[in-house]
Parts: C-alpha cells; structure tokens; sequence
C-alpha cells in the first residue's frame, strides 16, 4: 500500500494531505458558515417578517372578537345612547385599516357594520323589532368569531412552520457538524496511522538500529519505508554500519599490526613485554614460580648469506610454529628481534623450565627445515638462555635470560643455560 | 538570584533587572494592579450613576385617551405609557413638558423639547422640519356630527385643533373651520353649538364618546377616507437629535415584540389599534 509514496518525500505527501484536508474541512465548515447564516437570516426574517405578521394576526383576531363584542352589546343595549356607543367602536373597529387592509374579512365586518346601522335605524323607529335583529346578528357573530379563531390559529401556523424551518435548519447545521467532526476524526486517524506507519515505526526501527550499532549488530531487520527521507536515513544506517563494521576490521588488524610480527604471526616485542609484566606482576603477587627465556637461532646470518633472505625468512617462520607447538596457551611467546625470540613460561621454576626448553632444543634440531621451494635445508640449532623470575622484576629476569643465552652462544651454542 | 543561576537576561534587560528598585516595583505590582481596578471600578459606577441621560418629553396635556394631565399634575394616557416604557428601557431620565400639537414643531426645532410624544401624522410639513420615528399606530380621522350634517355643506362649521392634520386638511377643503386649542376643546365647542360637528382623530372620539352631553346629541360618526387624514402616526424628534431617532426606533420595534405595546392599548382603547 502506499508504494507511489516512494517517488514522494514525506514532508510533501503529509503537506498535500494536510492540503486536501484542510480544501474538505473548509467546506464542510463553510457549508456550516452558510448554515448558520441561513439560520442568522431565518431569525432575522422572523424577528423582522414572521413576529409583526403572528402580533398583527393576534391584533386582527382580537379586533374580531371585540367587533362582535360590539354588536352583541349593541344588541342588548338598554338605551338608544348606549346603542349609539356600541355603534361608534364597530364603526370605528370596521373602518380602521387593520381591518380595511385586509380583503378576506372586510366583507363579514362589513356585514356586520351595516346590519348593525340598519338596526339602529330600525330600532329607533321600533324598539320592539330588536327580537328579530338579535337573531339576524347571530350568524354574523358567529362569522365574525370564526374570522377571529381563523386570525389566531393563522398565526399559531405561521410561527409552528417558521419554528418547524428554523428546526430543520438547526438539524442540518448539526448533522454538518457531525459529518465535521467525523471528517475531522478521520482525518486524525488517517494522519496518525501513516504517521506510525511511514514515519514513527521506521524512526524506531532505526533508533533501535543505532542503538544496536553499539554491539555491532546487524541492522537487516530495517524495513525499507514508503518514504524517501526515512529511506535515506535507512540507507544512511545501512551504509554506517558497514562503515563500522570495515573499521572494525581495520582497528582490529591494526591492534594485530602493533602487537605481532608481521613475518612469522608471533606477539611482537611490545605486546610480548606488556603481557609479560602484568603477568609476573600477578606471579609475584601469588607467590608462584616463572621462568623468562631468550632463544637465538643458531647461524642465521650464515642461512641468509647462503640461501637467501626468503629463506631466512622461512626458517623463522617455521621456528615459529615449532615455537607454538612447544608452549602451553597460558604461556607466552614472542619474536623478540632479529633471529631472537622470547618466551614466559608461568608456574615454572628454570629448573623445570629447562626440560621444556631443551624439548625444543632437540626438536627444533631435529627439524627438518625447508627453503620456501621445497628444498632441505641442513639442520639447524638454537641457543636458548633462561632466568627466573624474581622481585626484581621481569625487565631484569630478561636481561638475565639474555646474559645465559651470551653464555649457552658463547660456549658453542645449540645448548640451554640457565642464569643461576 | 542573578548570582546564582545563569542570567536569563542579557544586556538593558539584564541590567534592568539588576536593580534593585526594579525589584520593589515588581514587588508592589499586584497591589498597584488591584488599585488600578478599583479606581476603573469607583469611576465606571461613577458614570452609571450620573450618567443618566436627561431627555426633555413635549406632552399633551388635553388629549384623551392619548394624552391628559390628571389633577394631580400626572401625565396619563397612549402615548405617555408609550414613552414611559421607552424612558425605562432606555434609562433615560425623561422630563415631561407640556406642549400642544401647533408648537410641538417649534419646540422640536428650537431644542425646547427633544421628543413630541404626541401621536403626529405624517405631513409634508413636518416631514420638512422634524423627525418622525417607527409609527406607533394607525389613526383615522372621523367626522362627528348629527346625522345629515355635512362638512363642507353652506353653514356648516368644522371643529378642528389648532395645528392638527385636521385642521390643515379643513382649511384646505376651505371649509368654516372653528379652531380650538386642545381636543378636549372639541365637545364643548360642538355641543355648546359653536360647530356643527368636529373633524377629529379617531381617538379623540372614543376619548370624549362617554360624555353625556355628547351621547345626548345623537352624533354620528363617519370616517375620513382621504389619505391626508389617515395613516401611521409617530412620536416627533427634534432635529438637533437625530441619534434619538435611531434609539427611540428600535425601542419602540422592542416594545412591540414583547407585547407591552398592546397590554398599553388595551388599557386605553377598545380595540388594536396598529
């Protein structure tokens, strides 16, 4: 999913989708805008239409009812003055343009104005015809009550459909709200889950690859991202990793460079004296025994001279691996220089150290030693001189082995000395 | 403080800060803050309470039911309740003055009143030279007389207030016009025989209809259709006060939502009268 996001950067895709969401809640909140505006004209219209027409249809219908008013006390008037009053509000009532205004019921209060003048008339002449005028007003009464009820009930109607739209209009802002929100909450988890997904999951992947470049551990388990920036971060990674890993491999053959010799694979000098002191440190420390002894190959300079520096070479090379073999992991060796190799024998007195040196003695003259074609060389001896350790310290237990070697050379080598 | 931690501030504001007096005045600054507000506080309520507007009010004093002035000295009637309703909602402290339908232009003009509460039609003339605010209700005029009296039939003497939209139209008509001060003017003159009957507003009518000397006569009433004669009447503004105009407008709109403008007409006319 998502795989065209790959031609995209992130900070482009989650701008066009901040963009795009930003183009829909707009509308839907100017369609909220234009809801509310409807609902703000709505309000107005009826402040400004709705209120004056239901306050003058209440008016109306109230003015019919006292027009009635009027005539029934026209009809049960006592005295033509009292008459003659009720006769001045109908006139009135019925001319007013409230009523006038109005031309679906200006013909019953028009009725009812000219029975009501007729009857006056009549009246005065003969007062006992008000039997037959109060039956003649009853249905104009009753008209004129249906016209009120009819004004009042109008305006009821005209505020129930006005409240009824103003509802409706209320509803659809609400339903845009929800729809807002509901895009607005979308919105949220759409961003959060690519967010995760494409951002934050890949940023942890690679915190964790950091965090595991530490201890050299291989960051494979990063997945590639959908975008371009975490990929790059990934590769970044990636490209760090093996980075360290060559500087690894580097630092590692440099330590192996500063502590070996290069020609036959033995601790140098260096490593040899460093290794050697923190041990006879701890052999003095414990009380225990150790033995320090120089071996010389006997006549190299001859080997060389005669066959050549590669096979001088070689002759030390496999003296080396002689050397090896002869020592216990524990002890250590080392080429000291030249033709000269050194060696530290822990737990071991001269005494003791002496058979072991005298083994290599022998083997090393019972070996058959070769020129790097394959080619016999004839056999050749060492001279080793050994000295115990003392709490003089290993520097001096050296010079001593050394001294023994002078010696074991100078009395015609191929044999073993011991300092005593 | 300073001393003790790196300094948040660098430069003037550091050395702003630095000083000790700027301290004591930070020290102080709340309670200089609550002075402040309560100076604000002591000088708004100041104004609220002397800020009463005082809004001089031209009044009839002679017609009923819009307007009289009963022994005591009170004002009553329409147009009074009306008023008084707008000095309330408006907090105006409102000084009723007598005045009279002819004057009330003048009045209005000068600056001696700053609103006629005196229900004015609107004619050109005053249109011309004062300012009308939102209708308070539809007027006709009627003309009251005996049976068979007519105006403008040779003889016959109209009865019409100084200054009125009446009067304007019966002069117009060119018919013998009887002008009086007041409305209560109107039913003396006529019963008393000095006019043979009276061209009024409608609710001068219904003012004087329970008069008995009136009721003795026997008048009949006829409506005026002519347009001079019929429409929306208004409270007048003077000129020298148009921001009165707009406040009285949309006071009046208010009170008329609310209903109070038809609990005031039942309390003086039989029926709505807007």
């Amino acid at each position: 999913m998502f795989r065209f996001l790959r031609f995209f950067q992130s900070i482009k895709f989650f701008s066009i989708l901040v963009f795009f969401f930003a183009i829909v809640f707009g509308a839907v909140a100017w369609l909220i805008y234009m809801q509310q505006v409807q609902i703000f004209e709505e309000t107005t219209r009826m402040q400004v239409q709705t209120l004056p027409a239901i306050i003058q249809l209440q008016r109306k219908g109230r003015n019919f009812e006292q027009i009635r008013n009027a005539g029934d006390q026209f009809m049960t008037a006592a005295t033509q003055e009292k008459r003659q009053n009720a006769l001045l509000i109908l006139t009135l009532m019925t001319e007013h343009p409230s009523i006038q205004d109005d031309r679906d019921n200006d013909q019953v209060t028009d009725r009812a104005a000219r029975l009501l003048a007729a009857a006056n008339l009549a009246m005065i002449q003969d007062p006992s015809s008000v039997l037959l005028w109060q039956q003649r007003w009853q249905p104009v009464a009753l008209q004129l009550s249906e016209s009120a009820d009819e004004a009042m009930t109008s305006a009821a109607q005209l505020m129930t459909q006005e409240v009824a739209g103003l509802t409706a209009a209320a509803s659809y802002v609400r339903y845009k709200l929800l729809l807002t929100m509901f895009i607005a909450g979308l919105f949220i988890l759409v961003f959060s889950w690519l967010l995760q997904r494409h951002v934050l999951r890949p940023l942890m992947q690679i915190h964790k690859a950091l965090d595991g470049l530490k201890s050299s551990e291989s960051p494979s388990y990063l997945q590639h991202s959908s975008m371009f920036e975490i990929q790059a971060i990934e590769t970044a990674v990636t490209d760090l990793y093996e980075l360290k890993k060559e500087n690894e491999k580097v630092h590692q053959s440099l330590i192996y460079q500063a502590n070996h010799d290069m020609l036959t694979g033995l601790p140098n000098r260096r490593s040899f004296i460093q290794k050697a002191e923190r041990a006879v440190a701890r052999v003095l420390h414990d009380g225990r025994a150790a033995t320090v002894g120089m071996v010389d190959v006997d006549f190299f300079k001859r080997i060389n001279d005669k066959f050549s520096h590669a096979t001088g070479d070689e002759v030390l090379r496999q003296f080396a691996r002689i050397l090896e073999k002869s020592f216990r992991p524990e002890d250590l060796i080392c080429r000291y220089g030249g033709e000269e190799f050194a060696f530290l024998v822990i737990d071991r007195d001269p005494e003791e150290s002496k058979n072991l040196a005298e083994r290599l003695r022998l083997t090393v003259a019972g070996h058959l030693f070769q020129t790097p074609d394959g080619h016999a060389l004839p056999p050749i001896s060492v001279s080793i001189g050994l000295a115990g350790i003392t709490q003089e310290g290993f520097i001096k237990a050296i010079e001593n082995a050394d001294s023994a070697l002078y010696v074991a050379k100078g009395a015609g080598r191929n044999q073993t000395r011991v300092t005593p | 403080m300073f001393s003790k931690h790196p300094p948040l501030f660098k430069g003037p504001l550091l050395r702003f800060f630095h000083k000790p007096w700027r301290l004591k005045v930070s020290e102080h600054f709340t309670t200089l803050l609550a002075v402040f507000f309560m100076s604000a506080s002591f000088l708004g309520s100041t104004q609220l309470a002397y800020g009463a507007e005082k809004i001089r009010i031209g009044v009839l004093e002679n017609s009923p039911p819009m307007s009289w002035r009963e022994k005591d000295g009170e004002f009553m009637g329409y147009s009074i309740d009306m008023i008084k309703e707008v000095c309330d909602a408006r907090s105006w402290e409102c000084v009723f003055i007598p005045s009279s339908i002819q004057n009330s232009i003048e009045d209005l003009k000068s600056g001696r009143i700053d609103i006629a509460a005196m229900s004015l039609l609107a004619t050109p003339e005053r249109r011309k030279q004062i300012l009308l605010a939102r209708p308070y209700y539809t007027s006709i005029s009627v003309w009251f007389a005996r049976p068979g009296v007519n105006p403008g039939d040779e003889g016959v003497k109209v009865a019409v207030v100084n200054g009125s939209a009446q009067a304007r139209f019966a002069k117009s008509q060119r018919w013998n016009v009887v002008e009086v001060n007041g409305h209560t003017e109107l039913g003396p003159t006529v019963a008393g025989g000095k006019a043979d009957g009276m061209l009024a507003p409608m609710m001068t009518v219904l003012g004087i209809r329970n008069d008995p000397t009136i009721q003795a006569m026997n008048l009949n009433v006829k409506t005026m259709k002519e347009p001079e004669l019929t429409g929306q009447t208004s409270f007048g503004v003077s000129p020298l006060r148009p921001d009165l105009k707009k406040m009285l407008d949309s006071t009046l709109e208010n009170l008329e939502r609310s209903g109070i403008y038809d609990k005031i007409n039942s309390r003086y006319v039989p029926f709505r009268v807007n």
